[in-house]
């Protein structure tokens, strides 16, 4: 057989490897291919708790979430997007607001907490109620006080939108909308929300001669002997379930952690806050009752009570009053050193805002 | 020599011809259904919606709404071979009220003679952040068996009326579902067959479970609806009706 031929058979052996093709479409199918985004944990900062191995953030994926993040058409009025009651400047939360509003004017019953530090938190709200981060959305946007819709009635409107299909099939191989896919790109979007710049994290990692001024360095030794114990570590919060002892208010009577365990013994008890940022989050409490940190720091000094019989013992003294026992100046000098916990780069970062 | 040569090419032409058939037809792989038969004793079906049977503390029961989630279906072959099934398929709400729920069809199962079906009662918590369950949520809503203010799962969602002997009428609602990461009320249940379940080209076995479902109340521990008739996270009542009702079940019989 001549060169020719054998090169002859060899095109046509060739043509029918490659017609072993699916014929679906007329162009050249494009491999799928995403940009990972790199994720970098804070040298002071402990491991993940995010299983990012199973979901690994993509610049694809984080857009998507982002921009579901602020998409109105997750609530049932198209209007409350989750950036709705997560307001950046505000390290997420919902300034002036006592609770969270809702779809249709309805008004909730809880303050709505930061996002931040998301992807090192055991679990999420301020009762636990959500176990992984991956589910913790599927709360607010199925209950009737927050967005009171379904996976259902947004997978459809996502499906409609002239972008989101584009979107969806840039992020995710099998490109399809739905429940899994949008928690997965909301997830990567949060995970990425990483809240490590404040003064105080630069001053524990020792970076570039940051030092505390002598009334932040005041604030800290207070807070290293009175406070630390819960808004521990570097994430400032030990996650734990406590009451610190808010007199029950009867409009509400939320108790708490019990909703999710069923315990008595975890009536009235909320998770430990994270301090980080805490000088944008107010106001305070589960509920929002407190406008101010100073407003916060009389009631651990003087407004406790133990209703219910379940005060974090740590709050009882031994002559049986219940506080923490602080005086003007320890008061000033700890909120001077609340301001360090302030992250500004987080609060501007324009990675995590909506335009 | 020539001659062989273009016999060879030839050949390889056909075989590349062939090769570009799809893999789906020929396969090795069956089908294989399952159905849950709600039933009040081995010879009477559930009825919703009336007295259906009264328990061993004397309470007459009428049951209004009884779903539950099955999951995680594995397939355990004479040999003990295990088919997992995948995952993102298998979580499935049996609706007593929606015959069609009832009935699980599997495909794509490799041919063997299975002798055990393994499955799960709920939502197991390692799996649920991801891994396609989340797929899962929109039927979950459908069928209300997802919690609005908590992120998980009702796994066994059983309501109706019972009337104590001498006594009056009162509702009863069972919602059970793990508590957060606090409590787990998933459970794993292992069938045998009472005969092999032969998956082949030509056969699609049917296996046909019963869940007896007085032993809800009846099973490993006595529950009386008189103290426990709303079981909504419930710490000490909630893992009990999880572990009744995880022994409900028995494979009946399987055609093939």
């Amino acid at each position: 057989m001549s060169k020719i031929k054998l090169i002859t058979y060899s095109l046509f052996i060739f043509s029918l490897l490659i017609s072993c093709k699916d014929d679906d479409g007329d162009l050249e199918p494009v491999p799928f291919q995403t940009t990972p985004l790199e994720v970098t944990i804070p040298s002071n900062f402990p491991p993940m708790t995010y299983p990012i191995s199973q979901n690994p953030p993509t610049e694809e994926g984080f857009e998507l979430g982002r921009r579901l993040f602020y998409e109105g058409r997750l609530s049932s009025d198209n209007v409350i997007s989750c950036g709705f009651c997560h307001i950046q400047q505000f390290a997420f939360t919902h300034n002036d607001h006592f609770v969270s509003h809702g779809a249709d004017g309805a008004v909730g019953t809880r303050n709505a907490p930061p996002v931040q530090n998301m992807a090192f938190m055991n679990d999420f709200n301020v009762d636990g109620a959500a176990a992984t981060l991956d589910m913790q959305p599927i709360i607010p946007i199925t209950g009737s006080a927050e967005m009171n819709t379904s996976f259902t009635e947004i997978i459809a409107k996502l499906s409609d939108h002239p972008e989101y299909p584009t979107l969806f099939a840039k992020a995710f191989e099998n490109g399809e909308i739905n429940s899994e896919n949008i928690l997965r790109a909301l997830s990567q979007f949060q995970v990425m929300m990483v809240s490590a710049e404040s003064k105080y994290d630069k001053v524990l990692r020792g970076e570039g001669n940051v030092t505390l001024t002598a009334i932040e360095n005041q604030g800290r030794d207070i807070y290293d002997n009175k406070c630390a114990s819960c808004h521990s570590g570097v994430l400032l919060t030990d996650q734990s379930y406590r009451s610190n002892g808010l007199p029950v208010d009867p409009q509400y009577n939320d108790i708490g952690r019990e909703r999710v365990t069923g315990l008595t013994s975890d009536r009235y008890k909320f998770k430990v806050s994270s301090l980080k940022n805490i000088e944008f989050t107010g106001p305070y409490m589960h509920d929002g009752r407190f406008w101010t940190l100073e407003d916060v720091l009389d009631h651990y000094s003087d407004g406790m009570v133990n209703e219910g019989g379940t005060l974090d013992p740590q709050f009882i003294q031994n002559d049986g009053s219940l506080g923490i026992p602080l005086t003007a100046d320890d008061k000033t000098a700890l909120i001077a050193f609340m301001r360090t916990l302030s992250d500004t780069d987080f609060i501007f970062d324009s990675r995590f805002s909506e335009f | 020599m020539k001659r062989k040569k273009i016999f060879l090419i030839g050949i390889l032409s056909i075989a590349l011809l062939f090769s570009c058939n799809n893999d789906d037809n020929n396969s090795t792989n069956g089908s294989l259904t399952i159905e849950f038969d709600n039933v009040v004793s081995m010879s009477e079906d559930l009825t919703l919606n009336v007295d259906a049977f009264t328990n061993s503390s004397d309470e007459t029961i009428n049951i209004s709404e009884l779903k539950y989630i099955i999951s995680n279906i594995v397939l355990i072959d004479e040999n003990g071979g295990e088919f997992v099934y995948p995952k993102a398929d298998s979580y499935r709400v049996v609706n007593e009220l929606d015959n069609a729920s009832r009935t699980i069809t599997l495909n794509n199962i490799p041919y063997r003679n299975y002798t055990q079906v393994r499955f799960g009662l709920g939502v197991d918590p390692t799996q649920y952040p991801l891994d396609q369950l989340q797929n899962f949520i929109p039927q979950a809503e459908e069928t209300d068996m997802l919690w609005a203010w908590a992120a998980g799962y009702k796994f066994i969602k059983f309501e109706g009326n019972y009337t104590p002997n001498g006594g009056t009428e009162a509702p009863f609602i069972y919602h059970v579902g793990s508590h957060g990461t606090n409590q787990d009320n998933y459970k794993v249940v292992t069938l045998n067959l009472p005969g092999t379940a032969r998956v082949d080209a030509e056969t699609t076995p049917f296996v046909h479970i019963m869940a007896m479902i007085p032993q809800v109340f009846d099973g490993t521990t006595t529950i009386d609806l008189s103290s426990a008739d709303n079981v909504q996270v419930d710490p000490v009542n909630a893992p009990i009706i999880s572990t009744n009702f995880s022994n409900i079940f028995m494979a009946h019989h399987v055609e093939n």
